[in-house]
């Protein structure tokens, strides 16, 4: 056995070492290609984030008076037109009540009267509509909920967001479609992107006309600048929410 | 070798991109369809009757916008043909109108024929192509199979256009009598003769008889009117009062209040007669019972907790739950065909009555009329996107019909003295 042995390692002897090499080349090859397949397929594969997508649920108190939960519901007001637009609640109305001050021409008094009634009239539809106090003259919720810039954002859209009537009424209740936009720090809209649509082509239609229709939305507070500009989508939902 | 470890490196390095945050935006404004109807040319009085009939319906119905579909806003050449080459499109575009419907009236035979035709502006091309025939009397029915056809094309939705109304007028001298009109309010009938006083209608649901109140007996006596032969029949003439007869939307049951052993309680029969199931028992009085659209359920007034509120039941009586807890004087439940809302009347915190739904699900409560008289008596509409009511805004007592939503309310009569009307099934006359 030795001897052969002897024999065959004379004979044989460089072919170990170049199985050894070989092997150890192509197990190099094997470790890295799997190595960087797997770097690959790990930073390819999209886990679901750990932090789950930021949804901001917002809203936009109109001004009024807050009703008592018991009472029933009134209808909220239209807000006004803009080619009816009233004077504003202000400190220039209080003055023309002391009109000893200014010598006014007729003309003037019931330019003066009209403020007033105005203002009155106002008043008593702030009174009337509920709402917060210290609720905004274009909000359309009873409470302002969420953060006030996206509450500003979303109560802009939401004037725009004009569906036709002749989707039927079984879908109305279930459209949804995703918009993704990216807002300048002028709040100009610089893109719009359709991320999912509803699979309904009159919404999606109107919901990508009613962005355009926008233009553009408030400018984003210095906090928020960079989060406006990087994108926010817009889920926009056929139903109340 | 190297290259690996440059794709890792730079996998590594790259920044975490966070998903931008989401805004929520609910509740789309959804706005009439622009539809613009072309005065018809043809036979005089008949095509004038049925343009103003279908208009009239098509404005109502809430789903197409008055100002598109007024001719009054624009100018249409009566010699532009109904096809499509003919048509010049642009300016109906120009007028904001999408749809675009023509006709033409003639007489052959003695009757009257209508032909229409429904366009796409935007596409131009033809949609639908319909033609009616009629006796002349009953030319407004064309125009109202023609509107429910269109909301059909639509809406996917049977329309509610042929459809009836029954009603209370009074006659005066303390008379109150039972009538059927139209949807619209026109082609009045009178429905009973007799007795002084018949109240509260509701129609089977096959649209062939009325269950109402009537003091023919000089007694609070349920009734059922039979149509067209203006039969009656005595249904239910036990106790103090019997009343707010409906029946079961399989028409074989009737849900009513009757005041036989104390207050007004709930009670159910067959309709073919029989025996009398009470199926509430409380203190307060339970009154004005509807039935759910599925049968399964009813809906009525309650005063078991103090002030009448909306409660609903099971059919069998069981599983009783209150769904109003918003004001303290609410009444007139009426079950959407949809079976989401129910509508009812309430008096609000300023002593005025008006009309307000609240969902079944949420009882969330929401108002549809205000600051304009006072309105009662809600009924829905077959197809559950309107409503006909009693309103006393312009000083007497008239039918109006409004959208679920409030948003758009119309005049019906003119005359006054109506009350407590009941909008009929959908029905091809």
């Amino acid at each position: 056995m030795s001897a052969a042995a002897a024999t065959f390692g004379d004979l044989e002897a460089p072919r170990p070492q170049a199985l050894s090499t070989t092997a150890a080349i192509a197990v190099s090859v094997v470790l890295h290609v799997g190595l960087v397949a797997a770097i690959l397929s790990t930073s390819l594969y999209r886990p679901p984030p750990i932090l789950e997508q930021q949804t901001i649920h917002v809203k936009l108190a109109r001004i009024g008076t807050p009703r008592d939960k018991k009472l029933l519901p009134r209808r909220p007001q239209e807000p006004a037109s803009q080619a009816a637009a009233p004077v504003p609640v202000s400190s220039k109305v209080v003055p023309i009540a002391s009109t000893h001050h200014v010598k006014l021409t007729d003309a003037k008094s019931k330019s003066s009267e009209d403020k007033l009634r105005n203002a009155l009239a106002k008043l008593q539809q702030q009174v009337d509509q509920t709402g917060q106090p210290d609720g905004f003259e274009n909000g359309t919720d009873d409470v302002t909920e969420g953060d006030l810039y996206w509450a500003r954002v979303v109560d802009r859209i939401k004037r725009f967001y004009v569906v036709p009537n002749t989707i039927p009424e079984s879908e109305r209740k279930k459209l949804v479609a995703d918009v993704q936009i990216t807002i300048g720090s002028d709040g100009s809209i610089l893109e719009i992107h359709t991320q999912q649509t509803s699979g309904n082509a009159t919404f999606d239609h109107a919901i990508e006309t009613a962005v355009k229709r926008c233009r553009a939305l408030p400018p984003p507070p210095a906090t928020l600048a960079d989060q406006a500009r990087q994108g926010v989508v817009l889920e926009f939902r056929s139903a109340e929410m | 070798m190297r290259k690996p470890f440059l794709v890792l490196a730079l996998l590594v390095s790259a920044p975490a991109f966070a998903d931008p945050p989401k805004l929520i935006i609910g509740g789309a404004n959804f706005q009439p369809y622009p539809l613009a109807v072309a005065p018809f040319p043809g036979a005089g009085g008949a095509a004038a009757e049925i343009y103003q009939t279908l208009t009239n319906d098509l404005a109502i119905s809430g789903l197409f916008d008055p100002n598109v579909l007024n001719p009054k806003g624009y100018l249409a050449d009566p010699n532009e043909p109904m096809t499509v080459e003919g048509i010049h499109f642009q300016r109906w575009t120009d007028v904001g109108a999408e749809g675009l419907v023509k006709g033409l009236v003639t007489f052959a035979g003695g009757e009257v024929v209508a032909e229409f035709k429904l366009f796409d502006v935007l596409a131009r091309q033809e949609q639908l192509h319909k033609i009616y025939k009629s006796p002349p009397a009953r030319a407004r029915l064309i125009a109202h199979r023609f509107a429910d056809d269109l909301l059909q094309f639509f809406t996917n939705e049977t329309g509610p256009f042929e459809s009836q109304v029954a009603f209370v007028k009074d006659m005066g001298r303390s008379s109150k009598q039972l009538f059927v009109a139209d949807w619209d309010g026109h082609n009045e009938r009178q429905v009973t003769h007799g007795g002084q006083l018949n109240l509260l209608p509701s129609w089977a649901p096959d649209g062939r008889a009325i269950v109402y109140t009537s003091y023919k007996l000089d007694h609070p006596d349920l009734w059922e009117v039979f149509l067209p032969s203006l039969q009656t029949r005595l249904l239910a003439g036990h106790g103090d009062l019997n009343t707010g007869g409906v029946l079961s939307p399989d028409g074989r049951r009737i849900a009513w209040a009757m005041s036989a052993e104390g207050n007004d309680q709930i009670y159910v029969m067959d309709a073919a007669g029989g025996a009398a199931t009470r199926l509430t028992n409380s203190f307060g009085i339970d009154a004005s019972p509807c039935w759910s659209p599925d049968g399964k359920q009813i809906a009525f007034v309650s005063q078991r907790e103090g002030s009448p509120q909306i409660f609903v039941m099971d059919a069998n009586g069981g599983n009783v739950k209150r769904l109003t807890y918003q004001g303290n004087y609410n009444q007139t439940p009426r079950w959407s065909p949809r079976g989401d809302l129910i509508a009812f009347t309430a008096r609000d915190e300023r002593a005025v009555f008006d009309l307000f739904v609240v969902n079944v699900q949420t009882g969330q409560v929401t108002r549809l009329t205000q600051d304009q008289g006072l309105n009662s008596d809600p009924s829905w509409s077959p197809n559950g996107r309107l409503l006909v009511f009693v309103s006393t805004r312009t000083g007497k007592h008239e039918l109006w019909v409004t959208t679920p939503d409030g948003n758009s309310q119309h005049q019906l009569t003119h005359d006054g003295g109506y009350s407590t009307p009941a909008w009929g099934p959908a029905f091809r006359r």
